[in-house]
């Protein structure tokens, strides 16, 4: 502890409001009827949607299409071997993924149908739900599910009492708050809000700020990558 | 002039009663698709790029049966729904079912050609059939709906010139399904025509590719 920030700098050398390395790619895995690949600081991310399709099952709505999520952490994925059976937190991470996302989506459209969503970690680092979040909403976007607009989430956390956006596995150890924020900017909506740690309400309100701009940045590549794969011609391969 | 636009991104301000494809948020338009957005007239609509086949009252779709009972018969017409055909369309009269089974008409694998009547929510798509219902052929395909209907929707009637390029007889229903019969060299031509259609992802340049390929 105290030596996560010196002289105004990070471990990893960034800034207090700069965002780790940011890939996506839209329309990765052809079998799925929308897909997207997130590398956000060493995340490595897949993710898969299946759907609608219809459904008889216990469970499906006749107001709208039902969301199953799947998070799932490679056996690989982390230092040491992690055990290929959903763990506590990997339920409660699908769950919080779902509900993130529901709100963006319109679904009244789909009755009685089911949609699923698999989001598969090849390497994992800190922030790993907020990476799935953002990715997933441009693999719906891309599997042409009617949306409100892009999720996109990023954590803010306080390390050695200073507040920073984007944290890396270390800061989220070794820091004293992890806040993890999902956005729908254009309905000025909060949908994903969990927090882990201790802090004023200030600091909070600011951290809420300092999250929406970082959304907003995230924001940009989302629509990059969606571009790259509608809008950029192709060559004839 | 059309836009590109994604979900989320807005397509226009002001007061426009008719639109489609947008939500509205107080006086301004967003889009909910990946699509190509159009402002004129009064009008403000977004042609979706991806996605399933949403069925309307009216489309011509082609359908593969996957289940047929004494008296109706399940289509698969590539969407989140699936589609009915009552064995009555098959008759043209009612029909008795202690005498008749529809068996004797269709098997599953079937692919016929038919329309869309009604829709019920959360319900089968019922569906009609077209004068010329069964289809048969050599090759099936499937495309994006989306670029299916531009297709079919386009003014310069792309679908007889493919077909006049490759010598096959297509079928092509709104739904993305193509059907393809003719010679093992028209089989080819046309793999490779959808192969272009496939590649192209923008829908508004997909004329200019297949009048590359086509030449």
């Amino acid at each position: 502890m105290g030596n996560l920030i010196v002289d105004g700098k990070r471990t990893d050398g960034r800034g207090l409001l700069d965002l780790r390395p940011l890939k996506l790619e839209a329309g990765t895995i052809k079998n799925a009827a929308g897909s997207s690949y997130i590398e956000h600081g060493k995340n490595k991310i897949y993710v898969a949607v299946y759907g609608p399709k219809d459904s008889h099952r216990y469970g499906t709505s006749m107001e709208k299409a039902v969301i199953r999520c799947r998070y799932h952490m490679s056996p690989f994925s982390t230092d040491e071997r992690k055990s290929p059976a959903p763990s506590r937190r990997e339920i409660e991470i699908s769950k919080v993924i779902r509900d993130a996302l529901e709100s963006s989506l319109i679904l009244d459209e789909f009755p009685k149908t089911l949609l699923d969503i698999y989001v598969e970690v090849l390497q994992s680092d800190g922030g790993s739900r907020s990476a799935s979040i953002t990715a997933a909403s441009v693999a719906l976007a891309d599997a042409g599910i009617p949306m409100k607009d892009l999720v996109e989430a990023v954590a803010v956390g306080k390390v050695d009492g200073t507040l920073v956006v984007d944290l890396s596995d270390k800061e989220d150890k070794e820091g004293e708050v992890d806040l993890p924020i999902a956005f729908l900017l254009n309905e000025n909506m909060i949908t994903l809000l969990q927090m882990d740690g201790k802090m004023t309400v200030e600091e909070f309100k600011e951290a809420v700020n300092m999250a929406k701009e970082a959304a907003m940045k995230i924001k940009e590549k989302q629509k990059e990558a969606l571009g790259k794969k509608y809008f950029e011609k192709v060559d004839e391969k | 002039m059309s836009k590109s636009v994604v979900p989320g991104d807005l397509v226009a301000k002001g007061n426009y009663r008719i639109y489609s494809n947008v939500i509205k948020n107080d006086d301004k338009f967003y889009s909910i698709f990946v699509g190509s957005a159009e402002v004129a007239g009064g009008k403000v609509r977004v042609t979706r790029l991806s996605g399933p086949y949403i069925p309307k009252i009216g489309d011509q779709v082609i359908g593969m049966i996957t289940d047929v009972q004494p008296l109706a018969a399940t289509v698969d017409i590539n969407s989140y729904i699936n589609g009915f055909i009552m064995a009555n369309a098959f008759y043209k009269k009612r029909i008795d079912p202690s005498k008749r089974d529809l068996s004797e008409k269709v098997r599953i694998g079937d692919l016929l050609s038919a329309r869309v009547n009604r829709i019920e929510r959360g319900r089968d798509v019922s569906l009609t059939l077209e004068q010329k219902w069964r289809v048969d052929g050599d090759a099936i395909f499937y495309i994006s709906p989306a670029k299916a209907a531009y297709l079919l929707k386009s003014k310069s009637n792309i679908i007889n010139k493919i077909k006049a390029y490759t010598g096959a007889g297509i079928v092509m229903g709104i739904n993305g399904l193509i059907v393809a019969k003719g010679e093992k060299d028209s089989i080819d031509k046309i793999t490779a025509v959808i192969k272009a259609i496939e590649s192209q992802v923008e829908l508004y340049g997909l004329e200019d590719v297949l009048k590359g390929v086509l030449s």
